[in-house]
């Protein structure tokens, strides 16, 4: 058993290592002053200082935010709406909604971006446009983890019964909704949104494809200066790297906090 | 004209009809039970006069006025679920608070009739506290509070302490029905434990595959069922057919469909008692086991076997296999519909 755990522990550290290690050596490149041995000479914080004083660089991050925070707002609303329509008053539509909103997982994001591009780019209608083409793309990306999260939220809170509860209290069924059934699933909503936000913020592939001539985020952008100065390149992906980060340990705190308070709810 | 009145309700869902006509009258401040097995309808019975489920046909008065057609939110009805449905994202507090205020109470009024409400369950102390850190009594409690808050004409209680452990659930019954007769609100009580109905309700309303089955007073219904159903579910009743009846007391066959005997009116000795206007048979004891205060037996009687419950006391033990002398009193077989 003991050698078992052994051999386990060893793969998972080879795999840790061999994922981690671009990464290690990304941040300490960023950091590198002269480097011309095996170790750097000297650290410096001057690759990040030109980064955050770099215009273009937080251009691109506010535009990749916005790319990101609109199809996820947007996702958020019209499935947790349907969902909501689903759940309370049309049972039996639920397994065509789900099916509807599972196909995406089994598309490759670039032959969704392709197609998308092929079919929509000369159509002269408001898709044509290359902003809302890429909105449209994520939308489509995120809608499988958005419908996954809003429904296990909606089911965990029994939104049909609060909703009884609510009517039989007096109140209306949008009010019920907007007072009981959005703040009860509100924790879930957020941690999907976060989640779907953190994976679309990441992305390169589909904006490259869709709309990388017209609207530059901070990946385009770091894309397209990599040759310039690799260093400077390095401390951008870094600090990338970080919002991602950061945003996916406040999914993780967030979902602790549920399944702590899902447990007391259970005891 | 009685208080709430239903008026030959049937509920189907899609080719099932799951309420087959129910008609009963509840009198103001009374506290009727709605008995019956899973699937028999009382939950749905509940959730149509709620306002939650639609009728098929039929009718609901509540207080001289047909409430048939309103929405939940017109009929001034209070329910608790089996569920609590608690309100996860508000306080006890502002559970309590929600009702009223869709009401336009004003503010102070609402403060104060919430905190006569916990006072009432005893939870004062818990006003702040959000339904995830309340145990399931407590919850249940402010369920119960929030349902009486608003005074409602009518409280429904659809299997309140089904979720609730033994010991708890005892305490809320002798609760539930101290704050019932306190307010005097007209309850509707679902169930399917008999013992929780009989304890709790002035009247019982025995429900079986949609249709009433018996309605009366606890002690009516428990010494005098009118159906096989009733006698088998209320009392574990011997319920043997006009055949049965002959061979295993060897009386003249009865017109009736079944005879009922509840088993503590049987009477097991090793010589024959002689009593009067009894049936004495001999028999053979088959199984013995003891429920809690009480020694059940199952005896043979010329093949037909009868459940016999005696006190447990030292004096009266028989072994498997033992003969014995069985003895009934005439009086205590009760002719079924």
């Amino acid at each position: 058993m003991k050698k078992k755990n052994l051999i386990g522990n060893v793969w998972e550290f080879i795999i840790a290592l061999f994922l981690i290690l671009p990464l290690v050596v990304t941040f300490i490149y960023s950091f590198a002053g002269r480097w011309i041995s095996i170790l750097p000479e000297n650290l410096t914080f001057d690759f990040y200082k030109e980064k955050f004083s770099d215009g273009q660089f937080f251009a691109g991050i506010l535009r990749g935010i916005f790319a990101s925070a609109v199809p996820v707002i947007l996702t958020n609303v019209f499935v947790l709406l349907a969902l909501f329509a689903v759940i309370v008053y049309f049972p039996k539509v639920e397994k065509y909604m789900q099916l509807c909103c599972i196909i995406p997982t089994t598309i490759n994001g670039i032959i969704l971006a392709t197609s998308i591009l092929s079919t929509y780019a000369g159509s002269n209608t408001i898709f044509s446009n290359r902003i809302i083409m890429l909105i449209c793309a994520y939308c489509i990306f995120c809608l499988p983890l958005t419908y996954q999260g809003i429904r296990n939220s909606l089911y965990a809170v029994n939104t049909k019964r609060l909703l009884e509860a609510a009517s039989i209290l007096g109140a209306g069924e949008f009010y019920g909704f907007v007072r009981i059934i959005v703040p009860a699933v509100l924790p879930g909503l957020v941690n999907t949104a976060l989640t779907t936000f953190a994976g679309l913020f990441g992305d390169f592939a589909i904006i490259k494809i869709i709309a990388a001539s017209q609207f530059e985020t901070a990946q385009t952008y770091l894309y397209k200066n990599r040759n310039t100065d690799i260093q400077a390149f390095s401390a951008g992906v870094v600090i990338l790297l970080v919002l991602t980060m950061v945003i996916n340990l406040i999914v993780h705190k967030n979902a602790a906090k549920d399944s702590k308070r899902r447990k007391e709810e259970n005891v | 004209m009685s208080y709430i009145e239903f008026k030959n309700v049937k509920k189907s869902f899609e080719d099932t009809e799951v309420l087959k006509g129910i008609s009963l009258s509840i009198e103001k401040g009374e506290f009727i039970s709605l008995l019956g097995p899973s699937g028999c309808g009382k939950s749905t019975l509940l959730r149509c006069l709620s306002g939650l489920e639609e009728v098929t046909e039929g009718s609901f008065i509540l207080d001289g006025r047909d409430i048939t057609k309103d929405a939940p939110q017109k009929r001034n009805i209070g329910m608790v679920f089996q569920q609590y449905s608690l309100f996860p994202n508000m306080n006890v507090e502002q559970n309590l608070a929600f009702g009223l205020e869709i009401k336009k109470v004003p503010k102070e009024q609402i403060k104060k009739e919430v905190q006569s409400a916990l006072e009432m369950v005893g939870l004062l102390d818990k006003k702040k506290a959000y339904p995830a850190n309340l145990s399931g009594g407590q919850q249940q409690r402010v369920a119960l509070a929030r349902a009486i808050v608003s005074k409602p004409k009518v409280l429904l209680l659809d299997e309140p302490l089904s979720a609730i452990d033994a010991k708890l659930r005892k305490n809320l019954q002798i609760e539930i029905r101290r704050i019932q007769k306190e307010l005097n609100i007209t309850t509707i009580f679902v169930t399917h434990d008999q013992d929780e109905a009989m304890l709790m309700s002035d009247r019982v309303c025995l429900l079986n595959e949609g249709k009433i089955e018996q309605v009366g007073s606890p002690v009516e219904i428990y010494t005098n069922p009118k159906t096989k159903f009733a006698a088998g579910f209320i009392g574990h009743y011997n319920v043997l057919d006009a055949d049965e009846f002959y061979r295993a007391f060897r009386d003249e066959k009865t017109k009736k469909s079944a005879i009922a005997i509840r088993p503590e009116t049987i009477q097991i000795s090793l010589e024959k008692q002689n009593h009067e206007n009894s049936y004495e048979v001999q028999g053979k004891i088959i199984e013995s086991r003891s429920v809690g205060s009480v020694l059940r037996y199952h005896v043979d009687l010329n093949g037909i076997n009868v459940r016999v419950d005696t006190l447990f006391r030292s004096f009266s033990l028989f072994e498997n296999g033992q003969d014995v002398w069985v003895s009934l009193e005439k009086r205590n077989c009760l002719e079924l519909i």
